[in-house]
């Protein structure tokens, strides 16, 4: 079996090498599915975000590996001291793919595009990430070719790491007039790599950017390509096609292990896979019910079995890596008599029927069905008759993602995952729970609503001390936790699976990928 | 008898009215029994009816098999290859036992299978018996709509009708029951097309002999043999049918053990844990080629152009 793989996998390669004798060299990355757009500002999922991050810049960024905040087209900046205004210095001599100098001008467009309705080319897309990233912006000043000034509504404590958000990255104006909506097929930004072709359901190519300002970066060529089935996403990196992934079955992941020719890097990712409750429904109404289900699920079996570690137990909602994180919270441990004590306290001594919506698939879903499976079988052990109802993806979050005049619509129960964006704990506490957050506003999918939680996320956000965001955080936490309006299963671990001729390649939590330092030694 | 008429045609009629061969509607009980006799003289249809019995007999019995519960896993004891103790075909990725699955599994696909074709068939047969009989208007009509139906792939239709009613095991029976009409109308209207000619039923025409009872008499106790043919073979079909919608999502939905969403859910594990997939797709293997056999030696017996062999 092996000798024969190994044979399959070196007639790959042989034939690879000869359909693509090409000089230079590339890296061919294996994607979960197709990007849906490469306009940086409308990206929403991390098939599109993976693939585009590598062409933009915005005024500053992550640092690798990290959220802590570094320069980009911005040199330096400064604060006022009422925490409003925002003076950037931007970085001379930058240019983008096109030839379009790096300026003032450029960012207001960039952001106003987004955010003002009456700008000129404000319908050259849909923007879901603007009323977060950039809506506290209240005005937009070019004081001079390099400098820009903005001005916020209130206080804001996370601007400057929204602002290192994808959405916030800098794109070239001439780029978006000359295309308008087609921009998202012909993206232009001043990243490390710049656009070369896509080809729909085959292959996204990018070059390297050999003018990109912190240098250009040795590997010549990306090519981004969707293979939706794991399987042959795990095949096609066994036989050669692809040189790195991610989403492998994690049940084949030890036999990769042993084998040399693959390299691992992992990441504690900024996520978290839950299962919402709709609170506006009965039983969920009723914290005890929630609670029940908590303690009726061995999660930590999940975690262990279905996932085969490449996810840690969700003690509470926010992952670790978000600064903020208390583990001073209500525990639920696997307990099905303490669940059934529960359920007859609320009036459910015999349980109780629900659906339960689950994705076919989707970005940081995991193993959603194995794992709606594995929930359904263990509430079936308290008397909770679970009916699993799956869907495609797409039709999936239109389904869960709706206002709550609509709220019936959506079922009592169903699965969620969310990747911070900005390493700031109001990226998940304020954005999925507040009463402030229902869609369209944000992803409080679940309706809940608590005033006191929502008073203490909102002093949380526009406070600009630390301690005093860190001890309101905590407190939010803790209240969450105690009602548990929904209930976190784990935090994914990335990993990334890749060549071992592939060296310094370092996933980032916010789930991007980098390859500007990344260099392919020959095998 | 309230068609008198038919002894009075009968004499200046060149053949009589028993005339088609084979045809069940006037086989006597003996001759049946040696029917069955002669039906499994051939070897290979004998083990194909002794596969299929045995499978058959173990989804009836199911509840009284003692097997564990086919829905609830053990996490612990997941993906244990065949003959694990307590696991005599081992077990899937949530710990379930893969007997006990495959087992309730063929409750639920023979049944699927079964209904689907049944409800085809009743479907079909009458439209297209009515169809060929009465001609006309109607026919062109009623034609015209089952080449439309025709015109799309059997799969997207069934899918069409699956994304119109959802998903669910009881709406993709539906859907493929549809997708199956136009097969048994086809064959239905040749075969009263052919009939509407025949002197017993012109006989039983002029005797004013009621448009229904005709059909349902002479039309289709003549044609029963063709769609009784067509439908053992299309069983094997619909089994196949169903399954490939579950594999697509669109079928059973968990933790319900079906063949198709096991052979499905199993493809994840293919390269860890082939037995998975192998199981469920052994058994519809097994099904639809025991399936395929008998349809073939029911139509051998039931042609008459192969009479004696």
């Amino acid at each position: 079996m092996r000798g024969f793989t190994k044979g399959i996998a070196t007639l790959g390669l042989l034939a690879l090498g000869w359909a693509l004798a090409q000089p230079g060299s590339q890296i061919v990355i294996g994607l979960q599915a197709e990007p849906t757009t490469l306009d940086v500002a409308q990206l929403s999922d991390y098939n599109s975000s993976r693939t585009a991050m590598g062409m933009y810049e915005g005024l500053v960024r992550f640092a690798d590996g990290s959220t802590d905040i570094e320069p980009g087209l911005a040199e330096s900046w400064e604060v006022s001291d009422d925490g409003l205004t925002y003076t950037f210095h931007l970085r001379e001599g930058v240019t983008f793919h096109d030839g379009t100098p790096v300026n003032a001008e450029a960012v207001e467009f960039s952001f106003l595009r987004q955010i003002d309705p009456e700008h000129p080319y404000h319908d050259t897309g849909e923007f879901p990430y603007a009323e977060f990233t950039l809506g506290n912006i209240e005005t937009i000043e070019v004081v001079d070719d390099m400098t820009v000034r903005i001005t916020l509504g209130e206080t804001f404590a996370p601007f400057l790491a929204n602002l290192a958000m994808h959405a916030a990255a800098i794109v070239s104006p001439t780029a978006v007039m000359e295309h308008g909506r087609d921009f998202s097929e012909n993206p232009v930004g001043a990243g490390p790599y710049r656009f070369v072709s896509w080809r729909r359901g085959v292959e996204v190519v990018l070059e390297r950017n050999p003018d990109y300002w912190r240098g250009a970066p040795q590997v010549e060529r990306l090519i981004f390509r969707p293979i939706i089935e794991d399987q042959a996403r795990l095949a096609a990196l066994e036989a050669g096609e692809i040189d790195l992934a991610v989403n492998l079955p994690p049940d084949d992941l030890p036999r990769l292990r042993d084998d040399a020719r693959f390299t691992f890097a992992e990441q504690a990712g900024m996520h978290t896979w839950y299962v919402v409750f709709n609170v506006t429904k009965e039983p969920f109404d009723d914290a005890r019910v929630r609670q029940a289900v908590a303690h009726a699920v061995d999660r930590d079996a999940i975690v262990q079995a279905i996932l085969g570690g490449t996810g840690v137990l969700a003690k509470n909602f926010l992952p670790p890596v978000v600064w903020g994180y208390t583990e001073d919270v209500t525990e639920y441990p696997y307990d099905p008599e303490r669940a059934r004590e529960l359920l007859a306290e609320a009036g459910y001594p015999n349980g109780f029927e629900v659906e339960f919506w689950v994705p076919e698939s989707g970005s940081g879903m995991q193993q959603p069905v194995a794992m709606g499976t594995v929930i359904q079988d263990f509430l079936s052990r308290v008397g909770i008759r679970v009916t699993i109802q799956q869907f495609e993806w797409g039709t999936y979050l239109d389904r869960v993602i709706v206002p709550v005049e609509n709220a019936a619509s959506v079922p009592a129960m169903f699965e969620m995952s969310w990747i911070g964006d900005n390493g700031d704990p109001d990226n998940f506490l304020y954005i999925l729970l507040s009463g402030d957050q229902f869609p369209n506003n944000g992803f409080n999918l679940g309706y809940y609503d608590d005033d006191e939680v929502d008073e203490l996320l909102r002093r949380a956000r526009t406070s600009l001390d630390e301690a005093e965001r860190l001890a309101l955080y905590e407190e939010a936490q803790r209240l969450i936790m105690a009602d548990l309006p929904v209930m976190p299963v784990d935090h994914e671990t990335q990993t990334v699976v890749m060549r071992s001729s592939i060296q310094g390649f370092v996933p980032h939590p916010t789930g991007v990928f980098r390859f500007e330092k990344v260099e392919v030694t020959n095998p | 008898m309230t068609t008198r008429g038919i002894p009075r045609a009968a004499p200046g009629a060149t053949q009589p009215a028993s005339a088609p061969p084979g045809s069940p509607a006037e086989t006597p009980a003996g001759k049946r029994r040696s029917f069955w006799r002669v039906f499994l003289r051939e070897p290979v249809a004998a083990v194909a009816f002794g596969v299929l019995a045995l499978i058959v007999l173990a989804a009836l019995l199911a509840p009284w098999l003692g097997l564990p519960d086919p829905t609830r896993g053990s996490l612990v004891d997941r993906l244990k290859p065949p003959l694990t103790p307590g696991y005599p075909l081992g077990t899937d990725e949530f710990g379930r036992d893969l007997l006990s699955r495959v087992v309730w599994g063929a409750r639920v696909s023979l049944g699927v299978g079964f209904l689907a074709v049944a409800i085809a068939a009743a479907a079909g047969v009458a439209l297209g018996l009515v169809s060929g009989y009465l001609g006309g208007r109607f026919d062109f009509w009623a034609q015209r709509f089952i080449d439309l139906l025709l015109a799309f792939p059997y799969i997207l239709l069934a899918l069409m009708v699956v994304a119109i009613l959802g998903p669910g095991l009881l709406n993709t029976m539906l859907a493929i029951a549809i997708a199956g009409i136009p097969y048994y109308v086809r064959i239905a209207r040749a075969s009263a097309l052919a009939l509407r000619e025949r002197e017993f039923v012109e006989a039983a025409e002029a005797a004013g002999a009621s448009t229904g009872w005709i059909l349902v008499k002479h039309v289709l106790s003549n044609s029963l043999s063709p769609i009784l043919v067509a439908a053992t073979l299309d069983v094997g079909f619909m089994i196949m049918a169903a399954a490939g919608m579950s594999f697509l999502g669109l079928g059973a939905q968990p933790p319900l053990a079906e063949w198709g969403v096991m052979l499905s859910n199993g493809r994840q594990y293919l390269r860890v844990a082939p037995w998975v997939s192998l199981v469920p797709g052994a058994m519809i293997f097994l099904v639809v080629l025991a399936l395929n056999l008998l349809g073939d030696r029911v139509r051998d017996l039931l042609d008459p152009r192969m009479v004696g062999r």
